[in-house]
Formats: C-alpha cells, structure tokens, sequence
C-alpha cells in the first residue's frame, strides 16, 4: 500500500504539458481493463453454442458475428480481454518479484554475487525469447497437456531478466550515493536499507518497464494462442481465436479481424502509457 | 587491439556455456521416456522392452544427465546435433535444408526495411515535430503493436482473397514473397525507424552542428554530408544486430505464409516433439545473437578507437 | 527541403511501383497445361526405405494392384489380380490362382513368386495384416497360410495397411524381403518416374495397365505435392498450386478439413464425396466410473443432438441416427437400429445419479473434432453433466488414452469400404489393447462370430446380432458417417471412386 502512495508521489506535481500520448495510452489500457473487469455485464455467454446462428456476419445481435459454432464472437472477444489481461498481469507480477529481487541483491551485495548473477542474466538476454517460450510451451503441453500455467510459467522464465536487469542498474548506482552511505555508517542493516531507501528510489523506471511489459507479454501470449501452443478452447482467448478465424478468412473474415484489433489496441495503448511515463520520469529526472 | 578481440571472445564463452545448458536441459523436462516416444517415432509401433532399450543404449539415454550434456555438447560444436528424432536424417541436415529459405525472406525484408527506415527516419528527424514526424512516429508505434500474424492475415484477405492478385503461401518465388516481406518489414521497419530518428537527432544535437549552421553552411549538407555520416556507425551497427532476428522474427511470418523456414521448423518440431531439432535451433539463435553481438562490438571497435582504449 | 520532400515521394512512387508491377508478374508466370494433374496430398509418398511403410493412397493405389479386392454393396470379396481361390483346413488356407499375362510396369509378368515376395514383406516384419506364410504352388499359384480361420484372411489381402504385388526389382537386394525399397514397381495404371521425399512425386501412365484394360489415358503426367499443413493445402488448392485435393484416411490425420468444403463449393470447386462404413463416436471409458454405468452410456446418447453435429460440417456428413454404422453397412438396414434425441430422459438420468466432472479429451491436431468436442460439452452440460475439455497434444493424448485417464474421448470405429473388416477386428476384439472401443462377453462373443463366419448370408444375421449387442450396451454414442472426399477444380474431369479410392486413370483436365 504504501509503495503504490510512493509511485503516485513520483509522478505527483509534474505538469504533463503537451504529454497528450499518456493521456491516450492511459484511456485505451483504462478502457480494456474495464472491458475485461465488467464482462459478464457487458457480454452473454462465450461458451453457448447455437448452431442456427453459425458463422453470421455483424449484425444486431452478435455485434461482431458469431463463429463456427454460433457462439458470440463479441463476448469471446470481450472475455477474452479478461483472461489475456490477468495472465498477463500474472506473468508480469511474477517477473517483477523475481526480477527486482535478483537485481536488487545482485546489485546491492556485489562481488561474486554480482559477478554470477550477472553472468546469468547474460545468459539469459543473449536467449531469444520467443524461441525458448514456444520450446517450453511445447514441452510442457506434452506433460501437463494444455494449461495457462504452462503458458505462465513458459514466459515468466525469460521475463525476468528486464526487470533483474533494471533493478541491479539502478541498485548498482544508487549504492555509491551519500544517504546510503550514512544509513551504513549509523549502523543500518541491508535488508532495511534495500527496502526503504534502494525499492522506492527504483520504482519509477520499474513501473515504466512494467507497463511496456504487459504490453509485450499480451502480445507473446496471443502469439503463443496463434500457434496453437497457449490457452486452450473453448476458453477464449484472442490469439486462439485469430488462429480459428484463419480457415474462415474467405467467408467469416470478421473471427480474424476483431480479435487481432484488440490485440493491437491493447498492446497500443500499454506501450504509449509506457512511452508516456517514461517521458514523464526523464523531465522529473532533469529537474532534479 | 588483438589483446581487446580476445577478451571479449573469451567473455562470451560462459554466456555460450550457459545457452547450451537451457538447450539442452528443454529435453529434460520431458517426462517418461523419450526412448520410448523415439521407438514410436520411427518404426511406428507399440514400443517393446528390447525396443526401448536398444534405442536407449544407441542415443547413450542411459547415462547420467551431465554425461548426457556434455556428449551432447562436444558434438554440437562440431556441428553435430544428432539425428532427428521424426525424420531419417541428421539434425544438421535438417536445419540447413531449410535455412537458405528462412535467408531469401529474411534478406529481402532487411533490404526493404533498411531503404525504408533510413527515407522515413531522416525525413522524420529533419522535420522534427512537424506533421510528419508525428506520423512516422505514431507508425513506429503502430508497428510494434500491430501483431505480424494479424496483419499477414489481413494483407492476405485484401490482395489474395478479395483481389486474387497474390498467393496466400508457398515459396520461393517472388510472388510468394511480396506479401510476408510486406508483413514482416511493417514491424521490423518501425523499430528501425525510430532509431534512425534518434540517432540523427542526437547528432543534430551535437556542437559542430550548431557550429556548422553558425557559419552558414546549407541544411542539406549538414544533414546529409556530415551529421548523416556520423550517425550511421551506430545506425550500421543497430542494424547489424538485427540480423540475429533471423530466427525469433521470422517465426510467426513464416507460420501465417506457410514459409518453409527455420521458424515453421521450429514450430512444427515442437508440435512434432521432435526435441533434437528444437535443442539446436534454440542454441545456435542463441549463439547467433551473441555472436553478432560480438561481432558488433568489435566492429565499433575497430571504427571507433575510443571504446579500445577506455576498456 | 523542397527537395527532400520530392525525393521522398519520388521514392515511395518508385517502390509502390515496383510492388504492383511484380505483383502483376506475379500473375503472368502461372502456368496452364492440360495434360498434368497436380494432387495436394497431406504426407510424403515414402518410397524410399522400408516397402512396408509406402504410403497408403497413390502408391497403393495408382502403382500397386492386389490379388483381391471387397465390394461392399455385395460384401463379396471379388477378383483382382487372382482369378480364382480355394479355400482349404477350415479357411487357414487359401490358395489364389494368378491371371496370366499381368506385366509389372517394366515388362516383366508377375507369377506365383513375385506374389510370395511381396507378401514376404509383411511376413519377415510381422506385420499387423501379414499372413502366416506364403507357398508357392507353380508358376500361377500362390498358397497363403494363416494363423485362424477367419474372413478376416481375405480382409488382409486387401487391407489398406497391407500391401499390392510388386516387383522383386524395387528393392535391393534384388528379391529380399528385408531389402530397402529403391523404385517402386507395380501393375497399376501408374508409375513413378521421380520422386523427391518430403516434396512430390512424378507419375506417368503405364501403358501395359492401360493395354491391358482397354482404356486411353488422357493425362501425360500425375505430380503429386506434398503439404502436410491441411490449411495451407486449401490455399493451395484456392490459388491454383495444385488441381485436386485428396484424403489421407487415417482417423482424421491429414485430410481435407470437412468444414472447409463448402466454403470452397461456393468459390466453385467441385466437391466428390463418397460415403463410407466409418463413423465418428464418442468412446466411454467403461472400465471406471460413470460410465461403467449402461444408464449413464444412454444418457450421453440421449444428450447428444447429432443434427447439430453434422452441421457443422455443412450437410458434408450424415448424423448417426440410425446406427452405429451408416446404412451401407452389411445388415446394418435389417437392425432396424435408432439413436434419438431426449435431452429429458437424459436429464432425468443424471439427475438421479451423483455424477463428478467428466473428462473429455481429444487430439488437439484434429481442428474437426475439437469443434465436435466443444459442442458436446455444451450438450452435456444442457443435461447437467459437468465437462471438462481437454485439447491435447497428440503424444498426451495417447498417454492419457493409453492409461485411461478419461471418461470420454472421441474416436472412430469402421473405416474406408477395404478396411471395414479389420476394424472390427481393431476395435471390437480381444487382444485388450488401449485403442480398443468397447469390449464385453457378449459384444465380443458376437463380433467373434461376424469374423468366423464364412458364409455370407450367414454372416449376415450374425452382423444384426452384433450391431444389436452393441446398441443394448450402449458401447458407443455415435455422432455422423464420414465421406472420403475429393476437392478439385472445376475444369478437372473423370475422377472416381472405386472401393473408396478416387481414381485418376480417366481423368483429364479441360483447357
């Protein structure tokens, strides 16, 4: 609680003049999170078949069509943004607890410490992502069958390393300056200087990284679901969808084509509120 | 300068180590037997006992798993990934069939996005601000928000569904190119236009333009003769290091256009369970990057005698 | 600045130009011959290697002929390249006379050892439909020996998985039945001229098939492409890569995707589609809890509405209403059998049973039947049945079918006309085997009795037994009929089917 009180003072009292891309990037991401929260609100049923109404373009009553089962496409893409929001969210939690932690003890404690957990986290940048994500993804299907925790876990295993990375960074630079110094010499202990003085100095670059980074997890989870190899049907999920829609494209272009613009929109509006942000932490950074 | 070259390669050494480690480890993950998945895999039958056990004794299955890795290890930087659990060939053999495929796609994209990304990220940084700066940089978001596989498939509606002008897959035509190139560049080209934008704005920055236009030399040839010059070296090596996309890009392009790539080799291994190919596809995109990366480093080096001497 | 704006526009002109202009070269480098028919086939033809493994459509079936073939529509099995057979010691040997004057593609005539050869294949591999041995009597003719004394001997010979007389010269070392395939050499009305594994296969008419028959062939060439991605062999057929499409029958693995076909009827494309004795079902796990339950077997009958089902596949397929097997089937129309629709009785069983989650699980690879499976659980679920659907991937769900972690799973019992009879075997009989469908003393017993039984109209009865012994039990919840389709394109002509298998011999292609 307290460490939200701590971001919000950071970016308190900085004019965002003509920052108009914050205020975008914060309505769209605002707009999907109420899309996802409020679904069973705003959507029918995403499971309910209806054969009659098979593969029917836009109209009044299914807003964007309904797909080969007759199910709504509009509440499968509106729930969609549900799960895709909370096993992103999820996954960027996880990489956050276990980035920050690594990096801040790496950064802080130096030595050979540091030297090792460098060393990984330089093994681990050098890997492309999305190449071990679809390999693990696909070697987990074969042991737990299909589930979001492959997919969560599959991820969180590269993700890490941004945030570890970042912390250790900063960590590293702050460790020189004068308050820490004085904190050592009355006697602090590290555990209480990492957590009073180091985590609040490092949120706002974390936060930034962490917003961009909902972003790029959304859109290596729809990936994942394109493929085949993430969220499986019938729990919607929008690159699950687009990779249904592809067979349809000649007569029911509309399962491809709503999905993949949320993916879009979302992914969108995660990275101007990064873009942002960032904007805004570097203008308080040069008055400072 | 040879002493510089051999430091860093010797750093990368356990950074290579360590990629070879999660490689191989993917394997291991797998549970029951894979001696067992292999018999199935090849001969097409229930495995027996003496099946399974010869196949075991034949790939060196039964050994502890650091033997394991290090057999593996030792073959696969000769270049020897074993053989392919599905195909009746070598790893190797595998791989390189389908690489000068994945090259044809990725080269084209690369030329088209390069010629693009210097033309709108010049335009962009000389007109800062303007109207036209805010187009290229709204399309630089865009461009990464826009997921490739969505827009292949939208591309794929438009000119091969509706116009019937394109064909939607195959390869390695030109015909068969233009659209994944298309897809693919609209991604790449956006990261790349950025930072050619600010590259040539942080030279445009710097003293001696100020100084340059002090003294009334015309716009153009500040621009183009010297803050051009100067901002391509890092411009030329981001580049550069793009290269190692090869692998990571070009997998969802080559899945939505039915390329007949590394990426669709690494998904359909996957999907095939065909864990040798994916241990050496996952290591040598690894290797590649770091390799590149190196390589990179050391040309920056070379052109820049700063970096040699201040490490 | 001026000139920096033009230049920028100078270029995008350029470069749009230049995509429209080879976009449109594109279009003039398609090529339009008449007299090659190019096939988009789902797996590589396999003609290197192991002779046992060739593939089962082209090589089987435009290269290779057998001694005998099944007519369905009469259940008679009726002579191919044999011209007569005996049936000896109760029906554990049958000895084929050979038509004479059969040549192999290359000239040569096949005899009674080029017959023993081929079936040796089978038998030094143990294979699953290899006779017991093969003697050769004189010059045209050929004993077989096998293990019992079923009809299931005659299913053998013809069998899909088996194998058609080639010549002892395709493999090397010439003659050995442990030899490695080098050039497949058959009597049928085609031959391989080149073959690139993993890529396509070149056929051209063999003249002495042709001769031989009577008949002209109209096309020069057969290229055979392979695409193993079944949606990329739609597009290829859209875009005109290649001028038919045809199935690989093996439960649903690579064949056209039943839901695709109307989309491409209404593009224009000619659609053939023969029915055949094999039906999608829904497998009980009959071995635990609930559906060691016959009352709760009928309940999921009940629940399913196989109207719906089938459209999802457009009216391609027919709902299994009447049967387990489609009318086709030998006595299947005299079993007088019906499925019905009563979501309430269904209801009111469940209801009085305290029911868990159900698992359902299927093969993730099959995009038709993880469609089928998300509308059953929704049909389940309309009853009160609580389901739980896994799509897995192929190898977990053969570990999960295997050591019985499911309640229900989608399947098929019967197959193509030729296999019908294995199948029964393969689904019905003992050995346990976990790919079994549903096994009791008195299913079994009566499915036993169908195989034993060499008289037609005898076996007959016994079918109607059999198909009433199964419905009583309610082994199986039947869900639509398959078809073996063929899609190609408009101006392709004289395509058949014959004994489930599209033939090219009278196909042309129109300019």
């Amino acid at each position: 609680m307290i460490e939200m009180f701590k971001v919000i003072e950071i970016f308190r009292g900085i004019e965002i003049p003509k920052n108009n891309l914050c205020h975008i990037g914060l309505s769209v991401v605002l707009f999907i999170i109420l899309l996802g929260s409020f679904a069973p609100l705003i959507a029918k049923d995403p499971y309910e078949t209806n054969m009659a109404k098979r593969l029917e373009p836009p109209s009044s009553e299914h807003f964007f069509g309904a797909d080969q089962l007759g199910r709504d496409l509009f509440s499968r893409v509106i729930y969609g943004a549900r799960t895709s929001l909370i096993v992103a969210i999820t996954i960027s939690a996880f990489s956050m607890g276990i980035g920050c932690l690594i990096g801040a003890v790496s950064g802080y404690f130096g030595g050979i410490i540091d030297d090792v957990i460098g060393r990984i986290i330089d093994v681990f940048l050098s890997i492309p992502e999305i190449v071990v994500n679809i390999a693990l993804v696909g070697v987990f299907c074969t042991i737990y069958g299909s589930s979001t925790w492959n997919v969560i876990l599959a991820v969180v295993f590269t993700n890490w390393v941004s945030y570890a990375r970042i912390t250790r960074g900063i960590v590293l630079s702050l460790k020189e300056r004068e308050f820490i110094f004085c904190s050592k010499a009355i006697g602090a202990k590290s555990s209480w200087i990492l957590f009073k003085h180091i985590i609040p100095n490092a949120l706002g670059p974390i936060v930034v990284l962490a917003t961009l980074n909902v972003g790029n997890v959304i859109l290596t989870i729809a990936s994942l679901g394109f493929l085949g190899l993430g969220i499986q049907p019938p729990t919607p999920e929008w690159g699950q969808l687009l990779n249904s829609g592809k067979n349809y494209i000649a007569t029911a272009p509309w399962i491809t084509f709503f999905p993949g613009l949320f993916i879009a929109l979302s992914v969108f509006g995660f990275n101007l509120l990064g873009e942002g942000l960032r904007d805004i932490l570097e203008r308080r950074r040069i008055y400072e | 300068m040879l002493r510089y070259i051999a430091r860093r390669a010797l750093q990368i050494i356990p950074t290579i180590l360590g990629i070879s480690i999660i490689s191989f480890s993917l394997l291991y993950i797998f549970p029951g037997d894979p001696a067992e998945f292999i018999v199935e895999a090849r001969y097409g039958v229930e495995p027996t006992q003496e099946m399974v056990e010869k196949i075991r004794i034949e790939m060196g299955l039964d050994k502890p798993f650091v033997v394991q890795y290090f057999n593996w290890l030792s073959k696969a930087v000769r270049g020897d990934f074993g053989i392919s659990w599905t195909e009746d060939k070598t790893v190797m053999e595998v791989i390189l069939e389908r690489l000068p495929i994945s090259a044809e796609l990725f080269f084209a994209t690369f030329a088209i996005s390069i010629a693009f990304a210097l033309i709108l990220g010049i335009i962009s940084a000389v007109h800062k601000d303007k109207a036209v700066d805010h187009i290229c940089r709204i399309y630089s978001l865009l461009g990464i928000s826009i997921p490739s596989f969505w827009l292949g498939l939208i591309l794929i509606w438009i000119f091969s569904v509706q116009l019937h002008l394109l064909p939607a897959f195959g390869c390695c035509e030109l015909k068969h190119l233009i659209l994944p190139v298309l897809t693919w560049s609209f991604s790449f080209m956006a990261i790349k236009t950025r930072f050619v934008r600010a590259s040539l704005l942080e030279e445009l920055s710097q003293g001696y333009v100020i100084t340059a236009r002090a003294k009334g030399l015309p716009e153009k040839l500040i621009i183009f003769r010297y803050a051009l010059r100067n901002a391509l070296i890092p411009i030329i090596t981001y580049f550069s290091l793009s290269i190692s996309h090869l692998i990571v890009g070009s997998i969802m392009v080559e899945v939505v256009f039915s390329w007949p790539g590394l990426g669709s080799l690494l998904v359909e291994s996957v999907f095939k369970r065909d864990f040798p190919v994916v241990q050496a596809l996952v290591f040598l995109s690894g290797v590649l990057l770091i390799t590149m990366n190196l390589v990179v480093d050391l040309l920056y080096a070379v052109i820049d005698p700063r970096i040699r001497y201040g490490d | 600045m001026r000139l920096t704006r033009r230049d920028f526009v100078k270029y995008t002109g350029f470069g749009a130009a230049s995509l429209l202009g080879m976009s449109f070269l594109g279009c003039m480098t398609k090529e339009t011959t008449k007299d090659t028919l190019i096939i988009g086939y789902a797996e590589d033809l396999k003609l290197r290697g192991d002779p046992a493994k060739i593939d089962r459509s082209i090589p089987k079936f435009c290269v290779l002929e057998r001694l005998i073939e099944y007519d369905l529509s009469s259940d008679d099995f009726v002579p191919s390249l044999a011209k007569k057979w005996n049936v000896e010691n109760g029906g554990k040997r049958i000895v084929f006379e050979l038509k004479k004057g059969i040549l192999f593609s290359d000239g040569i005539e096949v005899d009674a050892n080029t017959v023993k050869f081929t079936y040796d294949i089978l038998v030094v591999k143990k294979h699953s439909v290899a006779p017991g041995s093969v003697e050769v009597i004189d010059d045209h003719t050929v004993a077989f020996n096998f293990d019992e004394a079923w009809v299931l001997n005659f299913a053998k010979l013809q069998d899909v998985h088996g194998l058609g007389v080639m010549s002892p010269k395709s493999v090397k070392p010439e003659g050995d039945p442990n030899g490695t395939l080098v050039d497949l050499i058959g009597t049928g009305p085609f031959k391989v001229i080149e073959y690139v594994e993993n890529q396509y296969t070149v056929l051209e008419p063999n003249r002495y098939w042709f001769e031989r028959t009577g008949l002209e062939p109209k096309i020069k060439k057969l290229i055979v492409k392979v695409i193993p991605d079944e949606d990329t062999r739609v597009m290829a057929l859209r875009s005109g890569e290649v001028d038919v499409l045809i199935d690989n029958y093996h439960g649903g693995y690579d064949y056209t995707p039943r839901n695709q076909l109307s989309e491409l009827k209404k593009e224009g494309f000619k659609i053939l589609a023969k029915n055949i004795p094999y039906t999608w079902i829904v497998v009980f796990n009959y071995k635990k809890e609930p559906f060691n339950d016959v009352e709760m077997r009928w309940a999921v009958n009940y629940a399913i509405n196989r109207d719906e089902i089938a459209k999802i596949f457009d009216g391609w397929v027919r709902p299994a209403w009447d049967g387990m097997f489609p009318p086709e089937a030998p006595g299947m129309v005299e079993a007088s059998i019906r499925y019905g629709y009563d979501p309430e009785k269904a209801k009111e069983i469940v209801s009085g049973k305290d029911v868990g989650e159900i698992k359902l699980i299927v093969d993730k690879s099959q995009s038709d039947q993880v469609l089928v499976a998300q509308l059953i659980q929704q049909q389940l679920k309309n009853v009160g049945l609580s389901v739980k659907l896994e799509t897995l991937e192929k190898g977990v769900y053969k570990q999960k079918r295997n050591s019985g972690d499911y309640n229900l799973r989608i399947y098929y019992i019967g197959g193509s006309e030729r296999t019908f009879y294995m199948r029964i075997f393969w689904r019905f009989l003992p050995p346990e085997k976990p790919w079994k469908v549903y096994m009791s003393n008195n299913v079994t017993e009566k499915a036993m009795a169908v195989v034993k039984e060499f008289d037609k109209t005898k076996r007959r009865q016994k079918f109607i037994e059999f198909y009433k012994a199964l419905y009583e039990e309610a082994g199986v919840a039947p869900l639509y009929y398959e078809v073996v389709a063929v899609a190609e394109k408009p101006n392709v002509e004289g395509i058949k089917f014959e004994y489930s298998e599209p033939r090219f011999y009278s196909t042309y292609v129109k300019a």
